[in-house]
């Protein structure tokens, strides 16, 4: 669960003992009276990490700290943290997060820099309403909002804070809540995102374990988010959309985990900054690598290989960061699925920079290649040396971001981006049909954001979203067929060479106002989405609204509402194989909850979903007065609606996970009225993911449970004798694949090589016990048999991680 | 696209591991309907159509109608609800079954004494008027989905559609339903069957022309095909038969009227043996046969569709030895 209110207090830490001795040095008192550099310089704090303490996090007492003991090598960076005094468990491991990020200016001896011990209290305060706002006497600490204590202070300085005091260390601390403008938002961060068993360690993977998402057939790196199709989830980095985050053949995520900082999943009801999908979002904030200095990092398992290395510069004033990874599976698939040749490579190179205390910049290049040849069909009875397939897909993106934070935590921000997508689908058929299509994408975006806090009670979010994509796409693709056509016996299209050069644009300025009246808190927006493609030109307003109330401090209930819009595909808006007025897909999603505080650092989300979905692209085949053929027409429609229930210990004394639930109805319209069920409905799926670490071991296990997705049964069937082939007669009555069930487990195990070497072992399996899962069926020719299409197998790997600091 | 070809990577390589076997459509195990030859595929409203059917039972042998119990029942039928139906056009995969079950019109043919059934003119004529005429009569048909302006013009192009479905019983009891489309079209040069195949069997040719037997081919030089067993035989139809091949018009996805000139699909049959490919798609002609191992006489079917409605099939006897 996420608290209610977005807020940010800075805490003070304070050295509250004197230096410790370094190892192989004999530890000296500075003279602070002498009038020359002293022999023996203490190291001092330059930088440290935002310390984010989960919403629902229980009232701290007054003055609460976390006494810690410090090793700092020579470059500054700490390397070890030990807790003296703690405070609470779920505090003390997010500080000890935190600590391990924090880099000094190190300890020197006569100048020259030294490695050192050093006690370290981390002080974290909770924040406080601004006086003008929210006086003390109009607010007693039962109503305030969860996971805030109340204060009769001023605000708290801006954030990041490096706090020189007498001492001369400090750091800071920021409680980070629910998204005021999102209806729900689920973060996931550190081992949460790395060590869910059944992932391979992937972040992104641990989208399919959370609620509103229906299971993906052979993990495939798309989601069905509460009942939406594949392409109206979006997934975003730093704010820009990218067209894939998973590689090929159930792989990895296209950028190293290491890179990613948070994700955050929104499974609707995203607020007004995020725009273009009509169902949920995907959101990864990277950021440079917790490193405490020079830190080079390598993994290998069995279908991969990945290098990190991170340097920083000017004394941690800035950092570089490099990520290469490869597959290897071309080396391996040969000897399962003869011809399948399959392989991936994905690469990050960052900059980050402080050019001042309040302005920061950052570069980020990355991107992916994804290469399938496959020159012998496998399947269905069907096998020829001359058939050929080959997919790659490429993309790459450079994102550039600058932040500035004034006074009275004012932040602005600019973000652009250049980004390069690239496809070359091919296959080849005997007969000498070539289908194919080469298709580039250029992809410009930029985004201009304020962030405007008054005290506690008010904040306005304003900003622009602009982006263009021009496509040009080379086709050599099987026409479709004319009236007048038979259905042909085997498949035997014939192709026609196109070359298409959509271009879609948008500019979305945006603004959202939050207000905290009471134990209210009203964020209300609106997103003026201008599209313009092939020959639509048009503005959609896209109102948004988020209600929550704190029953109590640990009881938040909340309503949300609102409208989205999605521009169609680029193939289905040409204009002589599409439609160019193809109208954008909208959808109104609404939702009704409550966030729940237990104890045991149990949180508890459970909500009602309702998305109604209307503008759908659906093909047709109406003849137009022209003459031509429709191809394309919006006037899909359907809903969705369920229940979701998000059950979750975050970590605490090694062990997290969670339990998610989600019943659900996905439905769609036909044009004589009736009412199917959508191809992917699943009315329950289950998640139990957890995992719990003693000792340098860590131990997981995940749980999944879902309901089979609809088959319409076979009653008979009838041959087509013109087309050589039988026709199924399907009844109406809906029936399922059956209910899918699947284990995985994750071992790890740590060690140390020395001071400079850590590293840990793991071994990740999938579908432990090999559920034999159907994903689907296989039909004999007449219908009268039909075999399993399987799922994933069980599937191990065993991994290395070494790093080196 | 990227979501289809990652479906398509996963069913490639999961393909590998589905467990079991299905039956192939080569083989003979079971009542077919192997084809249905209408005289013509192409017709003008007025004019009358024959359908001839190739029924063949479990073991092989051609089902007859009035013998061993065996009854065949026509109905024609037209189905009016979408013009991609009515010209031809598959539109609707999900529920793909075009045979005569749901149509709102429908109409009981005569079977003859040798299973043959003719669709008379007069139907022909009443159920599609010629452009202009009788718009009422069309309305009665299509119904107010259609506009009678768009039945006109595909009359006058590329042709109306009509199904007509055969059902086989055998003692009174349904064994199966098959079903093929006529093109009814308001044009002089009208489209019509391929001529009966002629086809190399190993090293002998066999071929269905000027033979008395309907569906029958047989060998050119009097000595029925001999092929060793379990041994990889080529079946060659004739390369230089291509003369056959007649241009019919398409409304193409633009609303081009463009020429398409018919393509020849071979598919050869049996009820032994393996067949490498289950029909050929042109320019390859050439099937391989891995004959079977028991010593026997074998049929050998060999159906030749144009892919726009002609067909024609004939069955010659080999020897496995």
């Amino acid at each position: 669960m996420v608290a209610a209110v977005a807020s940010r207090v800075t805490s003070l830490a304070l050295l509250v003992l004197l230096l410790g001795p370094p190892p192989g040095a004999l530890a000296q008192e500075p003279d602070a009276g002498a009038p020359t550099p002293p022999a023996l310089e203490p190291p001092r704090l330059v930088e440290a990490p935002a310390l984010e303490l989960p919403e629902g996090t229980e009232p701290l007492p007054p003055d609460a700290h976390v006494d810690l003991h410090l090793t700092i090598d020579a470059t500054g960076a700490v390397t070890e943290v030990r807790v003296l005094a703690p405070l609470r468990p779920d505090v003390d491991a997010i500080v000890v997060e935190t600590a391990r990020g924090m880099r000094f200016e190190p300890a020197r001896r006569n100048g020259e820099p030294i490695p050192s011990e050093v006690p370290f209290r981390f002080r974290v305060e909770l924040p406080e309403p601004a006086p003008d706002d929210t006086p003390p006497d109009d607010t007693p600490p039962s109503e305030t909002t969860p996971g805030e204590e109340p204060a009769a202070e001023a605000p708290a300085p801006d954030e990041p804070e490096i706090v020189d005091d007498e001492a001369g260390f400090g750091a800071t601390a920021r409680v980070r809540r629910e998204e005021p403008g999102a209806a729900t938002r689920i973060t996931l961060r550190g081992e949460e995102l790395t060590n869910v068993p059944g992932t391979f360690g992937e972040p992104l993977r641990v989208v399919a374990t959370l609620p509103g998402v229906a299971r993906t057939p052979f993990n495939l790196g798309y989601f069905i988010v509460r009942g939406a199709s594949f392409e109206n989830t979006g997934f975003f980095v730093d704010g820009f959309p990218v067209p894939i985050l998973y590689h090929l053949g159930a792989g990895p995520a296209v950028l190293s985990s290491r890179l990613v900082d948070s994700m955050d999943f929104y499974p609707g009801g995203f607020p007004t900054r995020y725009g273009r999908f009509a169902a949920g979002i995907i959101s990864l904030e990277t950021g440079a690598p917790d490193h405490g200095g020079l830190h080079l990092e390598g993994e290998i398992d069995l279908f991969r290989a990945s290098a990190l290395a991170v340097v920083p510069i000017e004394g941690g004033r800035g950092v570089v960061t490099g990520a290469l990874r490869r597959s290897y599976y071309d080396l391996l698939l040969p000897l399962v699925v003869d011809g399948l040749d399959l392989s991936y490579t994905d690469w990050q190179l960052r900059f980050d920079y402080d050019l001042t205390d309040r302005l920061a910049v950052s570069l980020f290049w990355f991107g992916s290649a994804d290469n399938l040849d496959q020159r012998e069909a496998a399947g269905a009875g069907v096998s020829d040396e001359e058939t050929q397939t080959g997919l790659e897909y490429t993309f790459q993106r450079l994102i550039g971001k600058l932040t500035l934070e004034l006074p009275d935590r004012v932040e602005l921000s600019w973000a652009g981006t250049v980004g390069l997508d690239g496809s070359d689908i091919h296959r080849r058929e005997p007969g000498g049909v070539d289908i194919g299509a080469e298709i580039t994408g250029v992809y410009l975006g930029q985004r201009l954001e304020a962030v405007v806090p008054v005290g506690r009670t008010w904040q306005t979010t304003a900003g622009v979203d602009v982006s263009t994509v021009l496509y040009d796409a080379v086709t050599s693709f099987p026409v479709p067929p004319g009236y007048g056509e038979f259905p042909k016996p085997v498949i035997d299209p014939q192709t026609t060479d196109v070359r298409v050069e959509p271009i879609v644009m948008t500019a979305a300025p945006y603004v959202e106002q939050i207000v905290r009246p009471g134990d209210f808190e009203i964020a209300a927006g609106m997103r003026l989405e201008y599209l313009r493609y092939a020959a639509f030109s048009g503005v959609s307003f896209d109102p948004r609204g988020v209600v929550r109330y704190a029953f109590t401090d640990q009881v938040t209930g909340k309503v949300a509402s609102g409208l989205f819009t999605q521009p169609p595909q680029p193939f289905q808006i040409d204009h002589r194989f599409g439609n160019p007025e193809l109208d954008p897909q909208r959808s109104w999603q609404s939702s009704a909850g409550v966030e729940i505080a237990l104890p045991h650092d149990l949180d508890v989300e459970s909500q009602l979903f309702y998305t109604r979905m209307w503008n759908m692209a659906r093909t047709t085949n109406d003849l137009l007065p022209s003459g031509r053929r429709q191809v394309f027409a919006a006037d899909g429609e359907g809903r969705a609606y369920g229940w979701e229930l998000l059950v979750r210990r975050r970590i605490e004394d090694g062990l997290f996970g969670w339990l998610s639930y989600t019943l659900a109805w996905s439905e769609r319209f036909t044009d004589d009225g009736q009412t199917v069920p959508f191809f992917f409905d699943q009315r329950h799926t289950l998640n139990l993911a957890i995992s719990y670490a003693i000792g340098g071991w860590r131990f997981g296990a995940r749980f999944q449970l879902a309901s089979g997705r609809p088959d319409r049964p076979v009653l008979g069937a009838e041959e087509d004798v013109d087309a050589y082939r039988f026709d199924a007669r399907r009844g109406g009555l809906v029936s399922r694949l059956p209910t899918y069930h699947q284990l995985d487990v994750r071992i790890d195990r740590d060690f140390t090589l020395g001071s400079h070497i850590e590293g840990s072992v793991y071994l990740d399996v999938m579908n432990v016990y090999n559920a034999e899962n159907r994903e689907g069926r296989i039909w004999q020719y007449d219908y009268e048999d039909s075999l399993a299409l399987p799922g994933l197998p069980i599937l191990p790997t065993l991994g290395l991680r070494v790093i080196y600091e | 696209m990227r979501v289809l070809g990652t479906f398509a990577l996963a069913t490639l390589v999961l393909g590998g591991c589905i467990e079991g076997e299905l039956d192939r459509r080569s083989i003979i195990d079971r009542w077919r309907v192997l084809a249905i030859q209408a005289d013509h595929p192409e017709a003008r409203p007025g004019m009358d159509v024959t359908f001839r059917p190739l029924v063949v039972t479990p073991d092989g042998a051609q089902a007859l109608h009035g013998q061993d119990g065996v009854r065949f029942e026509w109905v024609a039928c037209v189905r009016p609800e979408e013009p991609p139906g009515l010209s031809g056009l598959q539109y609707d995969p999900e529920d793909p079954s075009e045979a005569c079950g749901a149509a709102r019109i429908r109409l009981d043919l005569t079977t003859a004494g040798d299973g043959s059934a003719t669709l008379p003119g007069s139907v022909t004529a009443l159920a599609w008027p010629a452009p202009g005429e009788a718009s009422a009569e069309a309305s009665e048909i299509f119904g107010d989905a259609i506009d009678p302006a768009v039945v006109a013009r595909l009359l006058e192009t590329v042709g109306l559609l009509l199904t007509v479905e055969l059902t086989v019983e055998e003692d009174g009891e349904h064994i199966m339903t098959a079903y093929k489309r006529i093109t009814l079209v308001d044009r002089e040069d009208l489209g019509t069957n391929p001529p009966p195949p002629r086809v190399r069997v190993g090293d002998t040719w066999v071929t269905g022309r000027d033979v008395a037997e309907p569906w029958t081919c047989e060998p050119e030089d009097g000595t029925a095909p001999v092929l060793p067993p379990d041994e990889e035989v080529v079946l060659a139809p004739d390369p230089d038969d291509d003369g056959w091949r007649e241009e019919y018009w398409v409304l193409d996805i633009t609303g081009t009227l463009t020429q398409v000139r018919e393509r020849p699909y071979y598919a050869f049959l049996s009820t032994d043996g393996t067949f490498d490919q289950e029909i050929t798609r042109a320019p390859i002609r050439e099937e391989l046969w891995v004959t079977p191992e028991e010593p026997g006489d074998y049929p050998l079917w060999l159906v030749v569709r144009d892919g726009h409605g002609g067909m024609s099939a004939c069955r010659a006897t080999v020897g496995v030895e």
